[in-house]
């Protein structure tokens, strides 16, 4: 007895740590519901149903002598509505290294730069998976080396990317699109090594007290396209133009294609133009008390004429108000871009009003409301973010945006088409302005 | 060689009688919070894993699962970092706290889905840590600065003999108006510790039990309970995985182990 006591003490003295060694598989389901409060500009459903699988693998077991780690995360949605939006990404497919000091990432991963909330300028390695939402906060998994080192003076990271991944883009089908469709099956490229071409990055980021700062560069394909319409007439070349030179297309060809509109014998969508660039990127925070001030820019060149664009602002915190376990707070930012009229985006003079509110409950109940506001244009999205857990495996997620142009959609083919030709600055939000929508999901955690 | 090396133990266990004659309440106070920190100084490093269990007044539970680490920082507060393992959908959350003697600490968060560390501002440490009936100052690096003392009397506890302190908080963003404590005279053990909100009524009251002594030196409890007397709330905060003197360094509380925490 007492010697096979002894023997399975040491058995169990031998096993390594249990708190740091772990193996772990979990799965998501998400079932959504999009309801969009009018039919779209091209007649799509206002009732879309789509459902959402996460699978993950984690494990830090790989070796007894050092500190290694591999992970896996696979993701697939299917929409009723949208072939494009359904569609699956190897999210995380990668291999960590940990020495005295450093580390060693290889594989797809997921990475964030930045500290603002309103549009994430800075933030590059990553790919958008623009379909699963328009926040631009979803990636795609990006193949790359990663060599990551801790020194007194901050955390250096250097990225070889050896691969580049397209952005989605709503289908034909789809909502919440650009008015004619990106064919993502033809795009065009600046580097003949198309998405082959090796791209570079590092980042520095430190702490000084109150202070963090983040310097970064980048250099290889732009993450973001610009789009450019292409126009097939039967019997003739397609027409692509330059999406860098506004009014590429002289008027007599518009008049001539103009009666030709919504007729077989016209066909329109747009290409994505992905420029190779250089980009350097600036963040800073400075908490003060309750405040946070950010402050989040950069520089590219390679799209045009080099531009800046930055945001600047603050979150404010306030907690337990009222006598409450309610913390809320405010954040308030100023989005500029250099290229004011002509930047692709809505987003050239912005501002952002925002509110958080975290109720501190079991359920761990937050919500965000917040509305980005041009004082120019006077175009105004309105946004709700919120969450609610029930129970330990479910949760309710609930997002719903409102477009206000201040214009009406295009109706007609020809209106349709003279907004694209004409790309009139004050009406850059006018393709969404009848996709108001709240979405709900539901989420099952196994 | 070894008079001058027995002296200053001589003298000192010479002088603390004569000292605690002339002693206020406050000076004793002081003195029992600074006898507690000592005998528990030099841990070095540690981990726990820890389960939450929240408590609503029907009874009905919600189940956190976390682990912790923590490093000891001589002249400053402790390094600390919290990690999610459960509820599912907070899993890989992770908290990095540099406390700091006075002042607000620097406090980082990861959020898994976006991969984002998150600098917050942590002036006010008087909400609740993730829903449960602990406020963040509740679960922060206990320095002695952090207090003002006032020893009250000597009284009968579950550790023994307790001597009962209040303390005041220094820090004006605290939720709470006073605290008083039950430290037993044996090993300087917490026990007990009613909390008074800012209307000076009494609010919550802690308990701690089934301690164990780690490395012939650190007592630690295996739980601790939370009840919100105003709400009838509760939540118990059930430790176990204890370890001391792991190896952890200044390496093991970057933003980059932040982010591979999980």
């Amino acid at each position: 007895m007492r010697a096979s006591g002894a023997i399975a003490l040491a058995l169990v003295l031998a096993l390594p740590d249990s708190g740091s060694a772990r193996t772990k598989q979990d799965m998501e389901l998400g079932s959504e519901l999009r309801v969009f409060a009018q039919t779209g500009m091209q007649g799509q459903e206002q009732v879309v149903p789509s459902g959402r699988f996460q699978f993950g693998y984690y494990t830090n077991e790989l070796s007894e002598e050092s500190d290694q780690a591999f992970e896996f995360v696979f993701h697939g949605r299917w929409d009723e509505q949208d072939d494009q939006r359904t569609h699956a990404d190897i999210r995380e497919l990668s291999w960590l290294y940990v020495g005295d000091g450093w580390e060693l990432r290889m594989g797809a991963r997921k990475v964030f730069w930045g500290v603002v909330e309103s549009l994430h300028l800075e933030d590059i390695i990553n790919q958008t998976d623009l379909v699963e939402n328009i926040d631009g906060e979803d990636k795609l998994g990006q193949p790359m080396i990663n060599l990551s080192l801790v020194r007194d003076y901050g955390i250096f990271d250097f990225f070889v990317l050896p691969y580049f991944r397209e952005r989605t883009f709503p289908g034909a089908e789809g909502r919440l699109r650009t008015p004619y469709p990106v064919d993502t099956d033809n795009p065009i490229y600046a580097s003949g090594a198309e998405e082959w071409h090796t791209d570079f990055a590092v980042r520095w980021v430190h702490t000084l007290g109150d202070v963090d700062i983040g310097l970064s560069h980048f250099s290889g394909t732009s993450r973001e396209p610009l789009l450019t319409p292409r126009i097939r007439i039967t019997g003739l070349p397609p027409i692509v133009s330059d999406p860098l030179v506004a009014g590429t297309l002289p008027p007599a060809l518009v008049a001539a294609i103009t009666p030709l509109l919504g007729t077989p014998a016209v066909d329109i969508d747009l290409l994505p133009v992905y420029h190779t660039i250089d980009q350097t990127g600036l963040e800073m925070q400075y908490i003060w008390e309750d405040w946070a001030f950010k402050l989040e820019a950069i520089s590219r060149s390679g799209q045009g004429e080099r531009y800046a664009a930055a945001v600047a602002g603050f979150e404010y915190t306030r907690v337990g108000i009222f006598d409450t376990r309610i913390d809320l707070g405010w954040v308030v930012e100023y989005l500029w871009d250099e290229r004011q009229e002509d930047a692709p985006g809505f987003f050239e003079q912005d501002i952002l009003f925002g509110t958080r509110w975290a109720f501190n409950n079991t359920a761990s109940t937050d919500m965000l409301l917040g509305v980005i506001w041009d004082p120019e244009t006077e175009e105004k999205v309105f946004s709700v973010e919120a969450n609610h857990r029930i129970g330990s495996h479910w949760k309710l997620q609930v997002d719903g945006r409102w477009f206000s142009s201040g214009h009406r959609a295009p109706r007609t083919d020809a209106e349709t088409f003279a907004a694209v030709v004409a790309r009139d600055p004050n009406r850059k939000m006018v393709f969404v302005e009848d996709d108001d929508f709240i979405q709900i999901e539901l989420i099952r955690y196994f | 060689m070894k008079m001058t090396k027995l002296l200053p133990p001589l003298l000192l266990s010479l002088a603390l009688p004569a000292a605690s004659l002339a002693e206020t309440p406050e000076e004793k106070g002081l003195a029992i919070a600074k006898e507690a920190e000592r005998r528990d100084e030099g841990w070095g490093d540690s981990s726990a894993t820890m389960q939450m269990i929240l408590r609503n007044k029907r009874g009905d539970e919600s189940v956190r699962d976390l682990r912790s680490k923590s490093l000891e920082i001589p002249d400053d507060g402790d390094k600390s970092m919290i990690i999610f393992d459960s509820p599912p959908d907070q899993e890989g959350t992770a908290l990095l706290t540099f406390s700091h003697k006075t002042g607000p600490d620097d406090q980082w968060l990861f959020l898994p889905a976006l991969k984002r560390v998150k600098r917050i501002a942590s002036k006010n440490k008087s909400g609740p840590f993730v829903g449960s009936e602990f406020a963040f100052e509740d679960l922060s690096s206990q320095e002695i600065e952090k207090y003002t003392y006032k020893y009250l009397r000597d009284e009968p506890c579950e550790g023994g003999t307790c001597f009962v302190t209040e303390r005041y908080p220094t820090d004006e963003y605290s939720g709470y108006t006073k605290q008083i404590a039950w430290t037993d005279q044996a090993e300087y053990r917490p026990w007990k510790i009613e909390f008074y909100d800012r209307k000076k009524t009494l609010l919550k009251t802690l308990t701690f039990s089934g301690y164990k002594q780690y490395l012939d030196k650190h007592w630690r409890p295996a739980k601790m309970v939370m009840v919100n007397h105003q709400t009838g709330k509760s939540t118990e905060l059930v430790f176990s995985d204890y370890k001391f003197k792991s190896g952890l360094s200044d390496s093991d509380f970057t933003q980059n182990s932040l982010k591979r925490a999980r």
